[in-house]
């Protein structure tokens, strides 16, 4: 009886199904007839009447989008707020000449604000810390390097949470919107960075500002996940703790949710900033102003 | 309308794909079960005047949780009225909800749900803030009530860097500070150990004995219902086994599955002399009368030494309210279980 019990699993898993032996069977037909050479080619590599020509209508599509339903407009005048917004970091950390006009701000200036704000953030550690970091690009004479992907990182960050954090609350709010979202956020984060680059250069151009923007959307899809993870942890008690307070809808999301989801929006403001470093380098091919390539700076 | 301040009628709350349907015609748990809903809460009725603590005791999955969410409509009920102070809650508005919540209802629960951000006095302000009171006046009411809770020194305090008692100290006082007219307890004291579940329970019957105000207090233990009730609601799949005073329930329980409940109770403990008193008819029973709301254990002693059949029993006023048949309360004192069921009838 045991025996019986023993045998039948292993009998399952050799032979799955029923065409197991005929597939293997087909197999080595298959084999055999490429060894004798008389297979047709397409079977072998797609013949180029195969191929679908998805250059031209991904070009096709691009140019309507743009040209025909006028979203180059819609673009142009987000990518103009965002130049304007990248023009006084600029100024303020490197002199770049626009308005106001009144930097570049000293670099001990510089280096004291950032230990300033680490003591308020965290003690006198990370006011050590990043006061330190600070004096040592100085001293390194790396700063005006240093200062240019900041200054984009200093707009693109903040840009960045605040888009993803409103993306995530309208995810989370409505089913809808997760449904059409999270497909998006799959492919935009298994896409290699460079491939974010030519959409942007497309309907943006080139120089800084492409460069913030495409920092942008490559930042924003984990601070999109964490929001709407965060907000799904907050423990339904809480919640029913703000509602017994008289809390309206709108005061429960900024007093009660936002506040006890703060980790994962901590955690996502930290990816944000993790992923601009990274693309904000990278970004440089477009025209952003990097250490990579200095010789654009103008 | 009677002085009931919170009266529940026919209440039903059913999950599953069509809860109205599911309940016509007064299904039992096992017909809901086959169509795919569970009743959290079935079919129950009460009242509780201004003043009273009703205690909800049932084990977990029993509804206990729901129904006080119901009586907050935190839950939207499926059938059935619940009326608060006069208004059916039920057919409030958003905005009238909020404004009796922000006016009347406090609650307190199990696991704290503090805001992880705020500090001591800043949670217990919260409601507060939520009403759009000052922030002169909300910091001073918080201040008082952090005060009356014991945690003065710590105001300053997050959660996080308070012991579980501490922190529901904290939700008790934030319960507290709108000064509400009725006061909700979800297992307040379940998530703590306890030796600090004793202290926080003399701690609540100190606040509960300053302010009087009506509660609904949840618990699984049975313990913590005998000694905090004055009336004890026992759930069982979602509907209200039998409504009553802890002796009553101790004494006469109204199903098998109460009975297992009250087996393990030191009933000396629970029952009062008043409880088992019968009328004089007649007998002029010699001695000092007994105060009605002695318990027996209080009594032990002078039911073992006094040799007379019967103890007369005497309310506050100091009027004979009945007897006391001896032989009966020792059996319930020391007795047996046969004995018990003598001294039950």
């Amino acid at each position: 009886m045991s025996l019986l019990t023993a045998e039948a699993p292993a009998r399952t898993v050799a032979f799955p199904f029923a065409g197991g032996r005929i597939g293997v069977g087909i197999a080595v037909l298959v084999i055999i007839a490429e060894m004798l050479g008389v297979l047709p080619g397409w079977l072998m590599r797609p013949p180029d009447w195969l191929l679908l020509p998805l250059a031209d209508w991904l070009n096709a599509g691009f140019a309507f989008a743009r040209d025909n339903l006028g979203l180059i407009h819609l673009t142009r005048w987000v990518a103009d707020g965002v130049q304007w917004l990248l023009d006084v970091a600029a100024n303020l950390l490197y002199g770049k000449r626009r308005w106001p006009n009144i930097g570049p701000v000293p670099w001990t200036m510089s280096a004291a604000t950032g230990a300033c704000l680490g003591w308020w953030l965290g003690g006198w550690r990370l006011a050590a810390l990043a006061g330190g970091t600070f004096v040592w690009i100085a001293v390194m004479g790396q700063w005006k390097w240093a200062m240019e992907p900041l200054s984009v990182i200093i707009v693109a960050a903040p840009l960045a949470v605040a888009l993803g954090r409103t993306l995530g609350i309208w995810a989370w709010r409505s089913t809808r919107v997760e449904c059409v979202l999270d497909p998006l956020l799959n492919l935009a984060q298994s896409m290699p960075h460079f491939a974010y680059m030519i959409p942007v250069v497309v309907f943006i151009g080139v120089g800084p500002k492409a460069g913030a923007i495409v920092t942008i959307i490559f930042a924003v899809p984990p601070m999109i996940r964490m929001t709407l993870l965060g907000l799904r942890k907050v423990p339904p008690e809480v919640v029913e703790a703000g509602r017994m307070a008289g809390a309206t809808e709108w005061q429960l999301l900024r007093k009660v949710r936002l506040p006890t989801a703060r980790t994962e929006l901590l955690v996502g403001v930290n990816q944000v900033i993790m992923q601009s470093l990274a693309m904000v380098v990278l970004a440089s091919f477009i025209g952003m102003p990097s250490p990579l390539m200095p010789e654009q700076i103008g | 309308m009677s002085d009931a301040l919170i009266s529940a009628r026919d209440v039903w709350k059913v999950y599953g794909p069509n809860p109205i349907g599911a309940i016509s015609g007064d299904p039992t748990p096992e017909a809901l079960q086959a169509s795919g809903h569970i009743a959290a809460v079935r079919d129950v009725s009460f009242d509780i005047p201004r003043g009273e603590m009703l205690v909800v005791m049932g084990l977990s999955g029993s509804g206990k949780s729901t129904l006080v969410r119901c009586l907050s409509r935190l839950v939207e009920i499926t059938a059935g009225s619940v009326t608060v102070d006069g208004a059916d809650i039920g057919a409030l508005s958003d905005r009238e909800l909020i404004a009796l919540r922000r006016e009347k209802m406090g609650m307190v629960f199990q696991n704290f749900a503090l805001l992880p951000n705020r500090t001591v006095l800043e949670n217990v302000a919260f409601p507060l803030e939520m009403r759009g009171q000052d922030m002169t006046s909300r910091r001073a009411r918080a201040a008082e009530m952090v005060r009356l809770v014991g945690l003065d020194e710590r105001e300053d305090y997050f959660p996080r860097e308070l012991s579980g008692g501490q922190q529901q100290r904290v939700g008790i006082a934030r319960s507290l500070a709108i000064e509400p007219d009725i006061w909700f307890l979800d297992e307040p004291f379940s998530a703590l150990d306890p030796l600090i579940r004793r202290d926080m329970q003399d701690e609540f019957l100190r606040l509960q004995a300053m302010l009087g105000k009506p509660i609904v207090f949840i618990t699984h233990d049975f313990d913590e219902a005998l000694r905090l009730a004055d009336r004890i609601a026992i759930m069982k799949d979602g509907a209200v086994e039998q409504i009553d005073t802890p002796d009553r329930i101790v004494l006469h329980p109204a199903t098998s599955y109460i009975g297992r409940f009250t087996e393990d109770i030191d009933k000396a403990r629970v029952v009062r002399a008043g409880s088992l008193a019968r009328p004089l008819n007649g007998t002029v029973p010699q001695g000092s009368p007994v105060p009605a709301d002695a318990t027996l254990r209080d009594l032990a002693r002078r039911l073992a030494e006094d040799p007379s059949e019967y103890l007369s029993v005497a309310d506050g006023s100091g009027a004979l309210i009945g007897v006391l048949a001896r032989a009966a309360a020792l059996d319930l004192l020391f007795g047996p279980a046969p004995a018990l069921a003598e001294a039950a009838e």
